[in-house]
């Protein structure tokens, strides 16, 4: 490239770098114009944005320390400078008197000592030197010079800082969660000891060559910070003792440090080791910045930032960052973020806590930071067990969790209630492998072999009502992943009337029972009795105070409750509570969170309802887009993406990207949930609608194929009705209008009594009816319908035209 | 360190005599007495003061930039002479050191944290080199503020002022720098450009 180009470059890099970033587009598209090859250059060096510190630390630094090589402390002389921090500078010294080589840190100038402090700094240091752990850098002496300048001395390590030794040896991330999870215990050990690090961080955590990690400078930022606070020297240069990258909320605040504390700093440096970027991304040096981000952002997950910054893994040497987010998304995103909770109370209550789920999920099972979550633990099971289960393992498996379970009820007089519920965790763990996504294609007849389990929970379960809840909600929602409408009913409610039969009042129990209640009425079709299951839920859950997460899948239940109702004072209400979470997931998790993502499908779905495909077009994009980058392309969330958007194109007359989105869709369910099921009837349908003008022939074999599904699986009532509405336009289209006729009334019956009749769904099916009746002459009563369905006002009502 | 300008003086002689060991025993003295120049340089207002310079930069200097005069006309100039000077050191030790055992050399010396954790061949100063060579064809003014920032540590006003530009200036092109040094040193190691 010239000379001429290359200061073209950088000044456009100028320029873009003052930009927020949501301008540099425009303003490229700009100054750039068709030179395509300027442009690509000028993102590229953009992207480099995130390799935070490098050239930051000056090779060489006027306001720095004189060296102090060669000089005498104490018995011990310095032999070289091993590195400098904010607070001073370490050398490698050795003792005068006898041969043995030590970490000296000495205290820059500046930060000398009262008498007061001296002697306090004295007292704390015999504190410290009692740390005896393998992990744990031995503080073996300290003092202060004849100046007054602290010092201490430390047991040196031959080591790497853990993220270097990391990246070099490219770990993989079982490798850097195992180095991880020895520091913890190492941490845990000081803990245990009354000692906060207060100052964790890479940096701080030397591995050697055999790979054992060594912790340094335990307690020593408290020691310094004690030892200076009276003097405030400490920030009289901006730098307190501490790491701000490194640094909690509450120490940022200048608040109380707790283990909570190093809890939080063990989050970042996580974080760090699992996507080779900070949780904040603030460009170095702006420390106002990161302090606020501290305090007041929510970090995104760390399989967002993989995703968003795969050149900052690939230099942190994790290998394959193509699937890191994958990877990271689930149980690792969940850990790093409970550690890096805001609020000390919501973290790990300690950093035991942290470690042992670390451990955890390497070996595979539930951790406790996502725990409850129900289609996590099926997934669990799967990737712990890869093959997919035929149906006599599936059987064996099955009677074994039961086995088990009762053998554990028997030990249970004598036994602590937690291994009956790891029992019950364990069988949830076995069956759920039917979860589609999880186990792709795995087998649906364990349907059978569960019933039998149903009814000894009944029977057996009787004197055991916490297990017993327990059983029957995990079988419930078992039963409705597998689409086995009748048992799901039978489990869960037996699950709520165990519940409130138990716990009389407010429980979070009753509260999660009655959710899941209120989730089956939706499946089959009842929303108003699952709208006063889910105002009940929610009520109860407000007035326990209890997880916020949960408080907004309750939420969004009860407003996909009042949508199917279709009323347009239900619809007002569920689209202000879909607002609501929407704003607070955006705020909690960031614009690319699977969960915004439902957020944003759920408002798509209540505009596409309304009939206005134009508004509901932005939000399914959105949603779309973010679920193909988190779950990829193979995912049944993503084809409901797919189908959802595909109607609206439909709507909107775009039949071309309809269609293909469609054949998304139903691509993706065939292959992941089989032939024969609800979803992949209901894309059938949908690609039968669009294709009936064109392709009468296949729109029938696709619509016949549909109802052939509903009719194995009693579906909610409407669904079938879809279908069958079509069907009665094909009828129609054929000439048949004596089998067409009652095809469309019932349906349109069916569509406008299940889900209102200001709904897209019903005013569709009285469109057709309204065809039909033009076709045949019946002019008077056509209009007389389309007043009816004018009355509706659906907004942007565009739809089908030969349907 | 009384002694030092005639240590320093030996040394230099060793380390032009092909004496490695020299450098790392010199260094130290020398970024000592520098800083201490620089500093006193920081600390007069006077742009147009004139400084001048003791006998142990004049000689390193002329050693090696090979220059005659031992006068510099003002601060900024004394700081550009003084950052190709420390430039010549730095990057002359770190060739010495890279085929050392790592982790066991002067750690200020690296380019210490590169990032989060830089894995593969971290680019060392020898690198870097070839980049500002490259810079410096392109790109006169920020080869300087580079220069100045990296290799003397002023801050970003203290550039800001001695190059007569504003901060945000400074700033912004120090950033954009950065990121073209990157890059090169992304092609010069046969990564794939980070994108």
């Amino acid at each position: 490239m010239s000379r001429e180009r290359q200061q073209q470059v950088l000044e456009l890099l100028d320029e873009a770098l003052e930009l927020p970033a949501g301008d540099r587009p425009a303003f490229l598209d700009a100054a750039c114009g068709e030179d395509r090859s300027l442009r690509q250059e000028v993102e590229m060096l953009l992207a480099t944005r995130q390799e935070g510190g490098f050239l930051e630390t000056p090779a060489f630094d006027v306001h720095g320390e004189d060296p102090d090589v060669g000089r005498s402390i104490g018995p011990y002389r310095l032999v070289r400078l091993l590195g400098r921090g904010g607070m001073g500078a370490v050398y490698l010294a050795e003792r005068e008197d006898f041969e043995h080589r030590v970490a000296l840190k000495l205290m820059r100038r500046g930060l000398d000592l009262d008498a007061v402090a001296v002697g306090r700094f004295h007292n704390e240091r015999q504190i410290l030197a009692r740390l005896d752990h393998p992990c744990v850098a031995r503080l073996l002496d300290g003092g202060t010079t004849a100046g007054r300048r602290p010092y201490l001395v430390m047991e040196h390590v031959d080591g790497e800082p853990l993220d270097r030794y990391c990246a070099r040896r490219g770990l993989s991330l079982r490798a850097r969660l195992e180095l991880f999870a020895k520091v913890c215990s190492a941490v845990q050990f000081a803990h245990q000891n009354l000692v906060v690090h207060r100052d964790l961080k890479p940096g701080n955590v030397l591995v050697t060559a055999d790979g054992q990690p060594k912790l340094l400078d335990f307690g020593v930022a408290k020691l310094l910070d004690e030892g200076l606070a009276a003097r405030s020297v400490a920030t009289a240069e901006g730098r307190g003792p501490m790491t701000l990258r490194y640094a909690s909320p509450e120490q940022v605040r200048f608040e109380p440090v707790t283990t909570a504390s190093d809890v939080y700093s063990l989050g970042v440096v996580l974080y760090e080791l699992l996507t080779g970027r900070d949780p904040y991304q603030v460009e170095s040096g702006r420390e106002e910045e990161l302090a606020r981000a501290i305090r007041e952002r929510e970090p995104p997950r760390p399989s967002t930032a993989a995703r968003q910054g795969a050149a900052a893994a690939s230099s942190a040497g994790i290998p394959r960052p193509g699937e890191l987010r994958h990877r990271l998304a689930g149980d690792l995103d969940a850990i790093v973020l409970r550690a890096l909770a805001k609020e000390p109370r919501d973290r790990y209550g300690s950093v035991d806590q942290l470690a042992e789920d670390v451990r955890r999920h390497l070996a595979g099972l539930p951790v406790a930071a996502r725990t409850g979550t129900f289609v996590y633990r099926a997934g669990k099971f799967v990737r712990r067990h890869r093959l997919p289960l035929a149906v006599t393992a599936a059987f064996l498996l099955v009677s074994l969790g039961f086995g088990a379970v009762s053998t554990v009820l028997w030990r249970r007089a004598v036994e602590e209630r937690r291994r009956a519920l790891k029992a019950s965790e364990f069988l949830e763990d076995l069956v759920l492998a039917a979860d589609p996504d999880a186990a792709a294609g795995a087998d649906l007849t364990a349907v059978e072999l569960l019933r039998t389990g149903l009814e000894r929970i009944r029977t057996d379960l009787a004197d055991w009502p916490e297990l017993r809840i327990e059983m029957a909600g995990t079988l419930g929602r078992v039963f409705r992943q597998l689409g086995a409408r009748d048992e799901t009913r039978r489990s869960l409610e037996l699950a709520l009337e165990a519940a409130r039969e138990h716990y009389g009042g407010d429980h979070p129990e009753v509260a999660t029972a009655l959710n899941n209640a209120g989730a089956w009425l939706i499946d089959s079709g009842n929303y108003s009795g699952a709208e006063s299951r889910f105002r009940e839920a929610l009520a109860m859950q407000g007035r326990l105070g209890r997880e916020i997460s949960e408080r907004f899948r309750m939420m969004n239940n009860l407003a996909t409750s009042l949508t199917h109702q279709g009323a347009p004072g239900k619809l007002d209400e569920a689209e202000s509570l879909y607002r609501e979470v929407l704003e607070k997931r955006k705020e909690r998790y960031g614009p690319d969170d699977p969960d915004v993502a439902s957020s944003l499908r759920h408002l798509g779905m209540l505009h596409y309802l309304r009939g206005d495909a134009e508004a509901a077009e932005p939000f399914l994009r959105e949603a779309l887009r973010i679920r193909r980058h988190v779950f990829g392309t193979e995912d049944t969330r993503v084809a409901s993406a797919c189908d959802l958007l595909g109607r609206v194109r439909e709507a909107l007359g775009d039949a071309a990207e309809a269609e293909s989105l469609y054949d998304e869709a139903l691509a993706i369910r065939r292959r992941r949930l089989g032939e024969d099921h609800v979803a992949v009837a209901q894309t059938r349908t949908n690609l039968a609608r669009l294709l009936l003008p064109q392709a009468p022939e296949t729109a029938r074999v696709l619509l016949e194929q549909a109802l052939a599904t509903y009719g194995r699986f009693p579906a909610a009532p409407w669904e079938a009705a879809e279908a069958e509405s079509v069907l009665g336009a094909y009828l129609a289209g054929r000439g048949r209008y004596a089998e067409a006729q009652p095809c469309l009334i019932e349906s349109y019956r069916v569509l406008r009594e299940a889900r209102g009749e200001c709904v897209v769904y019903a005013a569709d099916a009285l469109r057709r009816i309204i065809e039909l009746d033009e076709v045949r002459g019946l002019a008077e009563q056509a209009a007389q319908r389309r007043r009816s369905l004018d009355e509706c006002r659906l907004r942007d009502f565009r739809t089908s035209k030969g349907g | 360190m009384a002694d030092t300008p005639g240590k320093v003086t030996r040394l230099l002689r060793a380390w032009s005599a092909g004496d490695p060991e020299a450098l790392d025993r010199l260094l130290p003295l020398v970024l000592d007495e520098a800083r201490d120049l620089a500093r006193r340089a920081l600390a007069l207002e006077s742009r147009d003061h004139t400084l001048q310079p003791t006998a142990l930069v004049n000689e390193v200097y002329l050693r090696l930039v090979d220059r005659r005069t031992f006068w510099w006309q003002d601060r900024s100039q004394f700081f550009s002479s003084l950052a190709e000077l420390m430039r010549r050191i730095l990057v002359d030790h770190a060739r010495r050191h890279r085929t050392a055992k790592r982790g066991g050399g002067v750690p200020r010396l690296r380019l210490e944290e590169m990032d989060v954790a830089a894995d593969a061949p971290r680019p060392e100063l020898v690198e870097l080199d070839d980049a500002l060579v490259a810079l410096q064809a392109v790109d006169p003014l920020r080869y300087r503020i580079v220069m100045l920032r990296f290799f003397i540590g002023l801050t970003e006003m203290e550039i800001a002022r001695e190059l007569g530009l504003s901060v945000n200036t400074v700033g912004r092109k120090w950033q954009a720098a950065r990121r073209w040094l990157r890059r090169e040193l992304d092609r010069a190691e046969g990564r794939p450009v980070t994108r």
